[in-house]
Protein backbone atom coordinates (compact mmCIF):
# COMPACT_ATOMS: atom_id res chain seq x y z
CA UNK A 1 0.00 0.00 0.00
CA UNK A 2 2.51 2.75 1.14
CA UNK A 3 1.68 6.42 1.28
CA UNK A 4 -1.94 7.29 0.51
CA UNK A 5 -2.65 10.85 -0.58
CA UNK A 6 -6.00 12.09 0.74
CA UNK A 7 -6.14 15.21 -1.46
CA UNK A 8 -9.60 14.36 -2.85
CA UNK A 9 -11.13 14.26 0.61
CA UNK A 10 -9.64 17.57 1.74
CA UNK A 11 -10.50 19.27 -1.58
CA UNK A 12 -14.12 18.09 -1.26
CA UNK A 13 -14.28 19.38 2.35
CA UNK A 14 -12.98 22.79 1.29
CA UNK A 15 -15.04 22.74 -1.92
CA UNK A 16 -11.99 23.47 -4.10
CA UNK A 17 -11.68 22.23 -7.67
CA UNK A 18 -8.54 20.68 -9.14
CA UNK A 19 -7.93 23.51 -11.59
CA UNK A 20 -8.47 26.15 -8.94
CA UNK A 21 -6.10 24.49 -6.49
CA UNK A 22 -3.45 23.93 -9.18
CA UNK A 23 -3.54 27.64 -10.11
CA UNK A 24 -3.29 28.73 -6.47
CA UNK A 25 -0.48 26.31 -5.65
CA UNK A 26 1.42 27.19 -8.83
CA UNK A 27 1.63 23.78 -10.48
CA UNK A 28 -0.01 22.44 -13.61
CA UNK A 29 -3.32 20.58 -13.65
CA UNK A 30 -1.55 17.48 -14.92
CA UNK A 31 0.96 17.52 -12.05
CA UNK A 32 -1.79 17.88 -9.48
CA UNK A 33 -3.68 15.11 -11.24
CA UNK A 34 -0.55 12.90 -11.02
CA UNK A 35 -0.55 13.54 -7.29
CA UNK A 36 -4.27 12.93 -6.94
CA UNK A 37 -4.17 9.63 -8.86
CA UNK A 38 -1.20 8.33 -6.93
CA UNK A 39 1.26 8.17 -9.82
CA UNK A 40 3.71 10.62 -8.25
CA UNK A 41 7.07 9.24 -7.21
CA UNK A 42 8.16 12.25 -5.15
CA UNK A 43 6.61 15.32 -3.59
CA UNK A 44 8.55 18.52 -3.00
CA UNK A 45 8.30 20.08 0.44
CA UNK A 46 7.51 23.41 -1.21
CA UNK A 47 4.55 21.86 -3.06
CA UNK A 48 3.24 20.20 0.11
CA UNK A 49 3.63 23.51 1.94
CA UNK A 50 1.74 25.38 -0.78
CA UNK A 51 -1.11 22.82 -0.79
CA UNK A 52 -1.42 22.97 3.00
CA UNK A 53 -1.44 26.75 2.87
CA UNK A 54 -4.18 26.89 0.21
CA UNK A 55 -6.33 24.18 1.79
CA UNK A 56 -5.62 25.39 5.32
CA UNK A 57 -4.74 21.93 6.58
CA UNK A 58 -1.86 19.94 8.06
CA UNK A 59 0.40 17.57 6.10
CA UNK A 60 -1.03 14.76 8.18
CA UNK A 61 -4.50 15.57 6.83
CA UNK A 62 -3.22 14.89 3.33
CA UNK A 63 -0.89 11.93 3.87
CA UNK A 64 -1.58 8.54 5.34
CA UNK A 65 0.71 5.54 5.58
CA UNK A 66 -0.42 1.94 5.24
CA UNK A 67 2.15 -0.83 5.59
CA UNK A 68 3.21 -2.54 2.34
CA UNK A 69 5.56 -5.48 1.79
CA UNK A 70 7.95 -3.56 -0.52
CA UNK A 71 8.17 -0.41 -2.68
CA UNK A 72 7.47 3.14 -1.72
CA UNK A 73 4.72 4.70 -3.81
CA UNK A 74 2.11 7.33 -3.17
CA UNK A 75 -1.28 5.80 -3.91
CA UNK A 76 -4.62 7.51 -4.33
CA UNK A 77 -7.43 7.77 -1.84
CA UNK B 1 20.41 14.36 -39.14
CA UNK B 2 17.27 12.31 -39.66
CA UNK B 3 16.91 13.85 -43.15
CA UNK B 4 20.49 12.83 -43.98
CA UNK B 5 19.81 9.31 -42.71
CA UNK B 6 16.58 9.19 -44.69
CA UNK B 7 18.45 10.02 -47.89
CA UNK B 8 21.28 7.61 -46.97
CA UNK B 9 18.74 4.79 -46.56
CA UNK B 10 17.46 5.26 -50.09
CA UNK B 11 20.98 5.68 -51.50
CA UNK B 12 22.14 2.46 -49.84
CA UNK B 13 19.02 0.62 -51.01
CA UNK B 14 19.34 1.77 -54.62
CA UNK B 15 23.11 1.24 -54.55
CA UNK B 16 22.66 -2.27 -53.15
CA UNK B 17 20.09 -3.19 -55.78
CA UNK B 18 22.21 -1.75 -58.58
CA UNK B 19 25.45 -3.18 -57.23
CA UNK B 20 23.82 -6.53 -56.62
CA UNK B 21 22.49 -6.73 -60.16
CA UNK B 22 25.91 -5.75 -61.52
CA UNK B 23 27.71 -8.34 -59.39
CA UNK B 24 25.13 -10.96 -60.35
CA UNK B 25 25.75 -10.24 -64.01
CA UNK B 26 29.53 -10.18 -63.62
CA UNK B 27 29.88 -13.33 -61.55
CA UNK B 28 27.20 -15.59 -62.87
CA UNK B 29 26.88 -14.69 -66.51
CA UNK B 30 29.61 -15.25 -69.08
CA UNK B 31 30.09 -11.60 -69.98
CA UNK B 32 33.81 -11.55 -70.63
CA UNK B 33 33.57 -8.49 -72.82
CA UNK B 34 31.94 -6.37 -70.11
CA UNK B 35 34.48 -7.57 -67.54
CA UNK B 36 37.24 -6.29 -69.76
CA UNK B 37 35.35 -3.09 -70.41
CA UNK B 38 35.24 -2.24 -66.70
CA UNK B 39 38.93 -3.18 -66.41
CA UNK B 40 38.40 -6.04 -64.01
CA UNK B 41 39.94 -8.77 -66.18
CA UNK B 42 43.47 -8.16 -64.79
CA UNK B 43 42.41 -7.86 -61.15
CA UNK B 44 43.58 -10.98 -59.27
CA UNK B 45 40.82 -10.75 -56.64
CA UNK B 46 38.23 -10.44 -59.34
CA UNK B 47 39.71 -13.42 -61.20
CA UNK B 48 39.63 -15.48 -58.01
CA UNK B 49 35.99 -14.57 -57.41
CA UNK B 50 35.03 -15.19 -61.05
CA UNK B 51 36.66 -18.62 -61.02
CA UNK B 52 34.85 -19.82 -57.89
CA UNK B 53 32.46 -22.77 -58.26
CA UNK B 54 28.90 -21.75 -59.10
CA UNK B 55 27.56 -23.01 -55.75
CA UNK B 56 29.89 -20.71 -53.85
CA UNK B 57 29.01 -17.78 -56.10
CA UNK B 58 25.34 -18.40 -55.37
CA UNK B 59 26.08 -18.53 -51.61
CA UNK B 60 27.59 -15.06 -51.82
CA UNK B 61 24.17 -13.64 -52.72
CA UNK B 62 22.48 -14.25 -49.34
CA UNK B 63 25.64 -13.05 -47.61
CA UNK B 64 25.55 -9.69 -49.35
CA UNK B 65 21.78 -9.47 -48.98
CA UNK B 66 22.21 -10.01 -45.22
CA UNK B 67 24.86 -7.26 -45.06
CA UNK B 68 22.64 -4.82 -46.93
CA UNK B 69 19.57 -5.67 -44.81
CA UNK B 70 21.54 -5.19 -41.59
CA UNK B 71 22.93 -1.88 -42.83
CA UNK B 72 19.47 -0.65 -43.82
CA UNK B 73 18.11 -1.67 -40.39
CA UNK B 74 20.87 0.30 -38.67
CA UNK B 75 20.16 3.38 -40.78
CA UNK B 76 16.39 3.14 -40.22
CA UNK B 77 16.70 2.75 -36.46
CA UNK B 78 19.25 5.58 -36.27
CA UNK B 79 16.82 7.75 -38.23
CA UNK B 80 14.04 7.09 -35.72
CA UNK B 81 16.46 7.76 -32.85
CA UNK B 82 17.56 11.13 -34.21
CA UNK B 83 13.96 12.04 -34.95
CA UNK B 84 13.13 11.36 -31.31
CA UNK B 85 16.05 13.51 -30.16
CA UNK B 86 14.85 16.30 -32.43
CA UNK B 87 11.37 16.04 -30.85
CA UNK B 88 12.93 16.32 -27.36
CA UNK B 89 12.20 12.69 -26.59
CA UNK B 90 15.59 11.70 -25.19
CA UNK B 91 15.48 9.54 -22.08
CA UNK B 92 12.61 7.20 -22.93
CA UNK B 93 12.39 3.39 -22.96
CA UNK B 94 11.83 3.43 -26.73
CA UNK B 95 15.24 5.07 -27.28
CA UNK B 96 16.91 2.59 -24.95
CA UNK B 97 15.46 -0.24 -27.05
CA UNK B 98 16.58 1.42 -30.29
CA UNK B 99 20.17 1.84 -29.11
CA UNK B 100 20.26 -1.73 -27.85
CA UNK B 101 18.94 -3.08 -31.16
CA UNK B 102 21.47 -1.04 -33.15
CA UNK B 103 24.24 -2.39 -30.94
CA UNK B 104 23.12 -5.99 -31.42
CA UNK B 105 22.82 -5.57 -35.20
CA UNK B 106 26.34 -4.13 -35.28
CA UNK B 107 27.66 -7.16 -33.39
CA UNK B 108 26.19 -9.41 -36.07
CA UNK B 109 27.63 -7.13 -38.76
CA UNK B 110 31.08 -7.24 -37.17
CA UNK B 111 30.98 -11.04 -37.12
CA UNK B 112 29.92 -11.21 -40.77
CA UNK B 113 32.53 -8.72 -41.94
CA UNK B 114 35.31 -9.68 -39.49
CA UNK B 115 35.75 -6.06 -38.48
CA UNK B 116 37.03 -5.49 -34.96
CA UNK B 117 36.27 -1.76 -35.04
CA UNK B 118 32.59 -2.48 -35.72
CA UNK B 119 32.57 -4.80 -32.71
CA UNK B 120 34.12 -2.08 -30.53
CA UNK B 121 31.52 0.45 -31.69
CA UNK B 122 28.72 -2.01 -30.95
CA UNK B 123 30.07 -2.58 -27.43
CA UNK B 124 30.22 1.18 -26.90
CA UNK B 125 26.60 1.42 -28.05
CA UNK B 126 25.56 -1.25 -25.56
CA UNK B 127 27.38 0.73 -22.88
CA UNK B 128 25.53 3.85 -23.99
CA UNK B 129 22.31 1.85 -23.71
CA UNK B 130 23.00 1.31 -20.00
CA UNK B 131 23.63 5.03 -19.55
CA UNK B 132 20.34 5.81 -21.28
CA UNK B 133 18.56 3.28 -19.05
CA UNK B 134 19.72 5.15 -15.98
CA UNK B 135 18.83 8.44 -17.61
CA UNK B 136 15.36 7.12 -18.40
CA UNK B 137 14.69 6.15 -14.80
CA UNK B 138 15.95 9.56 -13.62
CA UNK B 139 13.75 11.27 -16.21
CA UNK B 140 10.73 9.29 -15.07
CA UNK B 141 11.42 10.22 -11.46
CA UNK B 142 11.78 13.86 -12.46
CA UNK B 143 8.55 13.78 -14.50
CA UNK B 144 6.66 12.23 -11.60
CA UNK B 145 7.99 14.64 -9.00
CA UNK B 146 5.36 17.20 -8.09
Amino acid sequence: MGIIFRLDRVMADRKVSLGDLAARVGITNSNLSILKTGKAKALRITTLEAICKELDCQPGDLLEYKREPEGNTIIPD
Amino acid sequence: MSVVLNITWYVVLIGAIGGGLFLFAMLLLPLGGITEAVELADDPDWQRMYNLPLALKILMVPYFVALVVLLLKIIRKSRVLFQNFRDDVVFRPSNVDLIREIGKIMIVLSILTFHLDTLIVSLLLLLLCEVFKTGTSLQEEHDLTV
